[in-house]
């Protein structure tokens, strides 16, 4: 043992409080912790934990994500073909290829349905189920204000159809097989964000690893349901309703409600306590010294 | 041609909506992570300054009695503290309950009455404040409910002499059953506990309120004192202070309560009248605070920018959502397109999930985890703002950018009352159980 060392250990001996005085300091006068008021909370994490936090776990995330894609596309390639002679779609499954950085590529399918520029009952019908929203949104009670702001705006994008549809003479720039193969590109691109967007605004909290992981599971697992089946949707509904549907159905009904789904699962597990007793580091409860 | 400058033009706001995503992201990592600044709030005994708590109110006869009811029960030094309520025409109780509050407390509640002149709470305020010379000047809302230690706590920054301004947290208390106070608690815990703290840490510009907060008599005099006719005096003598070379000092500690809107057409008033007049400060101060490059820390000015164009940021959304939707009209190539959209939507999606990842930071900070999970609803309440502000700034910028409206602006008050407005149905006392009730 060193000449420090030894001087040390006499000193901790000959002298207990010089251990206790740490904790003994964030104790009240019957023992309890003193928890810092909320201003001053805030997070220690070491650099090394914070950037497995960040990025390196997010990473391993995209990884496997990225090896399960074209095996996720071909389980979505089988329900679109059982869906298609479910629902008496017209057309097939095809495939459209996307590759990243020349180096991988992923092979989406869709259904090659297509849809019609609306005939003049389709129009009439339409523009009189936008007027009766927007009729139904004033007469809403001043809580539900926020759901007539929502139909309002889902009226002002239709309105917008009615209008193009009312005024252009066809082709319309898309035909839904590219827009349906779009759409769950870009729902692709999100699903394989998520876990970056977790390791930036969800890992680093002192949440229990397991639940970490269970929820970003979760969450993926409901995105690679979801989406063939919001684009199938999509699909049917742009097929018997018309083109003029299209853009109510992207604009509202397309890439925002599957954020708002995101949001719903990270609200869910933001509120998930810490692991332990606190998030932070002040001090923990415990027992008394 | 018209189609690349609208694709232009779209990438232009997704880039500005993308420095505010950064930028809400930064304070957050900065709040959670960071060193907290916070370097005068062990002042506990001192020689204290002398200090006018001024309470402006325009018909507030339903909660000025709880005021000043907590207002009397602060530990400031009696001698050194002068509560003075403002009553500015009201038409209600209000008068007749200052006066007995000062028929009670002489000396320490001198009220001022105010008949004629400009209305509206910052000519009342320029007018009251030349017949005072109190050291400090404090300001709170007739609505709020101050805790016992409030005032020193929010004097204790003046020690520093080049501080101009402080601000301290508000905290809504009517957290009912209504989803909208729910959702305005999160908003405020968002951008007190995490926003305005955060600025503090970096040295930014954290901004004063215009309520549980206060200025430096010297320092208002020197910047000019409050201006007449303006409908964000706060937003107005931040950008003051801060272009003079005053500090402006964010306490987190220093939480005071106070009553959110509780109805949605409240809400947009308020929050329409929030965004005019700090519309009104941009117009105003943009090209000062730019011209202090060089002058003051870039960062601080850069940040100022960005909090003088904060309520721009809808009207801007607004903008983009309707150029994805004519790119989307006009045929440009499907892949362009998506990207195009794409950009838009991901903003929307991930730049609101930065402020979300905000406000779910401060819940998580403020130790209420189980109040997260009404995170998806601030959807609904942003999509409200988006609409509200985005006409307001429309009809501003339409009619008369720096027009100033010389009345009195108000939320509804629905303590002690049934929630009548102005001629609410209270008990005429403006006393509830609230007064010093409320966690100190």
């Amino acid at each position: 043992m060193s000449g420090r060392a030894s001087i040390a250990n006499t000193s901790a001996v000959s002298n207990p409080l010089s251990t206790l005085l740490p904790d003994m300091r964030r104790r009240g006068v019957r023992g309890g912790i003193i928890q810092k008021h909320r201003a001053f909370i805030n997070f220690k994490i070491s650099p090394a934990i914070f950037l497995f936090n960040i990025l390196v776990l997010p990473l391993l995330w995209v990884g496997v994500l990225l090896l399960l894609l074209n095996p996720l596309f071909a389980a979505w390639n089988v329900f679109f073909e059982f869906m298609r002679g479910t629902l008496d779609l017209p057309g097939a499954v095809a495939v459209k290829t996307y590759e990243m950085l020349e180096a991988v590529s992923f092979n989406i399918p869709y259904l090659t349905v297509g849809a019609e520029w609306p005939d003049g009952r389709m129009w009439w019908t339409s523009a009189f189920v936008t007027a009766a929203l927007l009729i139904v949104s004033f007469f809403l009670p001043n809580r539900f204000l926020p759901l007539a702001y929502f139909l309002r705006a889902m009226v002002g994008i239709q309105a917008t159809s009615l209008v193009y549809f009312g005024f252009a003479s066809g082709p319309f720039p898309y035909h839904l097989p590219e827009y349906m193969a779009g759409l769950l590109a870009a729902g692709c691109a999100l699903l394989v964000m998520t876990p970056m967007l977790f390791g930036l605004t969800f890992y680093i909290f002192n949440i229990p690893w397991r639940k970490k992981l269970l929820l970003t599971g979760l969450v993926l697992a409901h995105l690679a349901l979801l989406l063939p089946m919001q684009a199938l949707l999509h699909a049917y509904i742009i097929h018997h309703a018309s083109l003029m549907m299209m853009p109510v159905l992207f604009f509202v009904f397309g890439l925002l409600l599957d954020i708002l789904v995101l949001m719903a699962f990270y609200s869910w597990g933001m509120s998930w306590p810490p692991a332990g007793d606190v998030d932070h580091d002040s001090p923990r409860r415990g027992p008394h010294p | 041609m018209i189609v690349q400058i609208m694709t232009v033009s779209l990438y232009c706001i997704v880039t500005v909506l993308v420095v505010y995503t950064v930028r809400h992201y930064a304070f957050t990592m900065n709040r959670l992570f960071g060193r907290n600044h916070q370097p005068y709030v062990d002042i506990g005994a001192a020689n204290w300054p002398t200090v006018t708590v001024f309470v402006p109110a325009h018909n507030e006869e339903q909660v000025i009695g709880d005021m000043l009811e907590n207002l009397l029960a602060v530990d400031y030094p009696a001698e050194k503290l002068t509560i003075v309520p403002i009553n500015d025409r009201s038409d209600d109780a209000t008068g007749a309950i200052i006066d007995s509050y000062a028929a009670r407390c002489p000396g320490r509640i001198v009220p001022y009455h105010r008949e004629k002149g400009p209305g509206g709470k910052a000519a009342a305020l320029r007018e009251v404040c030349r017949k005072f010379s109190s050291d400090i000047f404090l300001v709170f809302d007739a609505d709020y409910l101050p805790g016992r230690g409030l005032i020193k706590q929010l004097v204790a920054p003046f020690f520093d002499p080049e501080v101009g301004a402080v601000m301290g947290r508000v905290v809504p208390h009517n957290l009912n059953g209504i989803l909208l106070t729910r959702l305005l608690d999160l908003e405020r815990a968002g951008g007190y506990q995490v926003d305005q703290q955060a600025r503090m840490n970096l040295g930014l510009i954290p901004q004063y309120g215009g309520t549980v907060g206060g200025v430096r008599k010297s320092a208002l005099k020197s910047v000019g004192g409050w201006r007449r006719y303006c409908l964000a005096e706060d937003t107005d003598i931040t950008m003051r202070m801060v272009l003079h070379g005053w500090k402006v000092v964010y306490q987190n500690r220093s939480e005071c309560y106070e009553e959110v809107p509780q109805n949605w057409k409240s809400r947009i008033r308020q929050i329409q009248r929030w965004a005019r007049g700090h519309n009104q400060s941009m117009f105003r101060y943009t090209l000062p605070l730019l011209s202090k490059l060089g002058k003051l820390p870039t960062l601080m000015v850069l940040d100022g920018l960005l909090l003088l164009g904060v309520f721009m940021v809808p009207p801007l959304i607004l903008t983009g959502w309707l150029l994805a939707m004519a790119l989307f009209y006009s045929g440009v190539p499907v892949s362009h397109a998506v990207v195009v959209i794409l950009g838009v939507t991901t903003w929307s999606t991930a730049g609101n999930f930065a402020a979300f990842f905000e406000v779910a930071t401060a819940a998580r900070l403020d130790g209420s985890y189980q109040r997260v999970l009404l995170l998806p609803f601030l959807s609904f309440g942003f999509l409200v703002s988006l609409m509200a502000v985005s006409w307001a700034t429309l009809v501003q910028i339409l009619t008369a950018p720096c027009a100033e409206s010389p009345c009195w602006h108000k939320t509804e008050r629905h303590r002690n009352g049934n929630g009548n407005g102005a001629h609410g149905n209270g008990s005429g006392h403006g006393k509830s159980g609230y007064a010093r009730e409320m966690p100190r």
